[in-house]
């Protein structure tokens, strides 16, 4: 089982694990963010985008934290379909550049940014709400739309699916 | 080997619900031990968290982050640190936002 971390998971994950290493206290949503963290840890293959190692790596990478964290998490690049599907999501649901991008790197998402593996993404895990609204709200239609692209691709993009996406509960 | 030592009391009502509900009490425990001991209680969160840490610790002073130590970065409000970030990852989009992944292998294994 794979799953992809959006920012703001990964953001609240990593502040949650700096205020640990600081021995000062959680907040809730720290809390709830290392709850599902803990889920999946060691059950399933943990990745974060690009972008996230991006920011993390040139600002925080000083830190052993987050030299853990990219131990413990690997890192997903968008394949062209995943741009292609990403315009789309943007223009028929109206998900916003960033959601768009993050739901199709999980169809169609590599570990690599050159000769890597296609890979994907069985579930996306984020804080944000009208996203994961948006995308439960539209299901029928994106999967109608998501299934009859696929299905003019080549092998092994014709293959990739929709994510699940879930939200900690307490957020 | 230890000797378990249950208070007289607790035994004798554990004992009443075994033969009330005409239960062999001695299996009962026997159960109990053994669903104990092949799921014993999680760790909490915070202990969790400070296993993956392992030895790593911040002090207030340690560098975190543009010049900001850890102290100074955690009492920021959190509209500030809302700013910070939105920041960087437009840095971080101007810097490698189109990137786009080559020559996928295409023996790949996928999700699910």
């Amino acid at each position: 089982m794979r799953v992809l971390l959006d920012k703001g998971f990964i953001r609240r994950m990593f502040e949650g694990f700096a205020r640990k290493a600081r021995r000062m206290p959680l907040t809730e949503e720290q809390k709830a963010v290392a709850r599902l963290l803990r889920k999946y840890y060691g059950a399933a293959e943990l990745y974060m985008s690009y972008k996230s190692f991006h920011t993390l790596a040139y600002r925080f990478g000083h830190l052993e934290i987050v030299q853990r964290a990219f131990v413990m998490i690997g890192t997903l690049y968008p394949t062209r379909y995943a741009r292609r599907w990403a315009r789309r999501l943007r223009k028929k649901f109206g998900f916003g550049r960033e959601d768009a991008l993050m739901i199709s790197m999980s169809s169609f998402g590599a570990d690599k940014p050159h000769k890597g593996r296609l890979v994907g993404a069985d579930e996306l895990i984020t804080l944000d709400k009208r996203m994961y609204e948006r995308f439960q709200n539209h299901y029928d239609e994106i999967n109608f739309i998501f299934r009859n692209m696929i299905t003019t691709l080549e092998a092994p993009f014709n293959s990739v699916k929709l994510p699940e996406i879930e939200i900690p509960p307490e957020t | 080997m230890e000797t378990l030592q249950i208070p007289t009391q607790l035994r004798e009502n554990f004992i009443d619900t075994c033969r009330q509900l005409q239960l062999d009490a001695n299996r009962v425990l026997e159960q109990f031990i053994a669903r104990f001991v092949s799921q014993p209680p999680k760790q909490s969160i915070d202990e969790w968290m400070q296993n993956i840490l392992g030895d790593i610790r911040l002090s207030g002073n340690d560098e975190f982050v543009d010049g900001l130590t850890v102290d100074e970065y955690f009492s920021m409000a959190e509209e500030q640190r809302d700013a910070l970030w939105e920041k960087w990852e437009q840095e971080t989009d101007n810097a490698v936002g189109r990137m786009t992944a080559r020559k996928v292998i295409m023996d790949a294994s996928f999700a699910g």
